[in-house]
């Protein structure tokens, strides 16, 4: 053997100790993480609460719009088919770069919350449209035809008949594409909402050291995880039976 | 397609409408509530004609009460729920007023005991019997009912007519399109025997069984009877 393989020896890959330090020292800084967390956490309650207020709006926007197509007036249906198709094609970043560096040039000004809130919002409402016109497209004629047949109004049979049943077959998706865009809301960084990534990547350039955006990955962790169990939970909870 | 229909309905009668596939039955029947829009002539129902712009259709819906071939039933109420949101929606009943109403129509079709149970915990027939107790529950002038046994297993079948043959007992005006035979020679007070869109025949059920006027309708008869 030659003496090359010195002292113990290794796998190609595995980390020496002086290799372990290092990354401690750079990514799990004790020192680091104790200056910079109280921001990391108020991040944390920026980018939940964005997160909600875009969900919310999202979903009531796309229910709404769903709802109109679904009455079946041709100018109204391809005006919602053009909102829909422009904001699944753009990328938010974009959305959010425009509403906020160039609306102002036509005097409509916005907060970088409000740019980015609305910009979320928009692209999920284009999104949530879709997979709500979906679901009340795949629910049976005979239960429009049913409830039309007991005196029950258009909006009538949509509200209580068939947005039901509609929303119970849109869960799984609805559930990704809202995971989805409430991480969307890191993109607000780029404007300088004060979320998670905000802090962690100010705090790591001022640092000079990398703890922050461990800190940051942890914190939506805590924000996540539970959502996406909770998802899986609503999934099954509303698992279609007939 | 239907061609020029003239036929009347009267009050307390029951009439059975027959025909191969295509015929227009369904149709016909559908016109007769507006969920198929006749492109012309007029559809009269307790002396409101409502195929008139003015008419509003939903006020005349709950007089006219229809039943389904594949029930649908609404699969997340139960059946107390499916029998009593028009009440509460359309008629804006409160929920013990339409309660009590739905529970007087849900034992009217022997199925009181069903209340709280889901369609998919329903068999064919009770599934099929909460839909007549949901159109009934409105106080209907007439019930349109569109083969409602057709999707049912056979030995379902006759709790359905059970039910259709009480309605018929208590004065309720009805027409059915089916091909149940036996059930319209012993109920029936006429048969229409339709075919591309026209009435062919009409007559007492024994008329039209026994001895038809039409060819077609002796032929299509005989092979109902020999396949039902």
């Amino acid at each position: 053997m030659p003496a090359s393989a010195s002292s113990s020896p290794r796998f190609p890959g595995t980390p020496s100790r002086v290799e372990l330090q290092r990354l401690v020292f750079s990514f799990f800084n004790a020192d680091v993480a104790a200056r910079y967390w109280p921001d990391i956490v108020y991040g944390m309650w920026v980018t939940t609460y964005l997160g909600l207020a875009v969900v919310g709006a999202g979903l009531a926007a796309g229910l709404a719009l769903a709802m109109a197509r679904s009455f079946q007036l041709k100018p109204a249906s391809f005006l919602i088919v053009v909102f829909a198709d422009v904001f699944r094609a753009l990328p938010p970043l974009v959305v959010i770069i425009v509403l906020f560096f160039a609306f102002p040039y036509v005097g409509l000004a916005m907060s970088a919350f409000t740019a980015t809130w609305l910009a979320l919002s928009l692209v999920l409402a284009a999104f949530a449209e879709e997979i709500f016109w979906a679901g009340i497209l795949a629910v049976p004629k005979g239960q429009t035809e049913a409830a039309r047949s007991t005196g029950m109004s258009r909006l009538q049979t949509l509200s209580y008949v068939i947005i039901p049943q509609a929303v119970r077959l849109t869960i799984p998706p609805l559930t990704n594409r809202m995971i989805a865009i409430t991480k969307g809301t890191a993109l607000g960084s780029v404007v300088a909402v004060h979320e998670i990534i905000y802090y962690a990547s100010s705090g790591a350039s001022e640092a000079g050291n990398p703890t922050p955006l461990t800190l940051g990955a942890a914190a939506y962790l805590v924000i996540f995880l539970p959502v996406v169990v909770l998802s899986r939970w609503i999934e099954t909870r509303f698992a279609w039976k007939r | 397609m239907l061609k020029g229909i003239d036929l009347a309905v009267a009050q307390g009668e029951l009439v059975f409408i027959i025909g191969p596939s295509g015929s227009g039955k369904s149709t016909l029947l559908r016109c007769c509530n507006r969920l198929e829009e006749p492109s012309s002539g007029s559809v009269v129902v307790d002396g409101i004609d409502i195929t008139r712009r003015d008419v509003d259709i939903n006020r005349v819906r709950q007089k006219i009460g229809m039943v389904f071939q594949s029930f649908n039933l609404y699969p997340h109420m139960n059946a107390l729920g499916n029998v009593t949101l028009a009440l509460q929606r359309v008629q804006k009943k409160s929920k013990s007023e339409s309660s009590e109403i739905g529970m007087r129509a849900l034992t009217r079709v022997g199925l009181a005991e069903k209340a709280k149970a889901y369609p998919n915990e329903l068999s064919g027939g009770q599934q099929q019997r909460v839909a007549i107790a949901r159109a009934l529950a409105l106080e209907p002038r007439i019930l349109l009912f569109d083969e409602p046994t057709s999707a049912l297993d056979p030995e379902l079948v006759g709790s359905v007519l059970k039910v259709m043959r009480q309605l018929r007992e208590s004065g309720m005006t009805m027409v059915v399109v089916s091909h149940e035979m036996e059930f319209a020679r012993a109920a029936a007070d006429r048969v229409v025997f339709m075919d591309h869109g026209v009435v062919l025949e009409s007559g007492k059920p024994e008329a039209i069984f026994s001895r038809p006027q039409h060819a077609r309708v002796g032929e299509f008869v005989a092979t109902i009877s020999r396949h039902p």
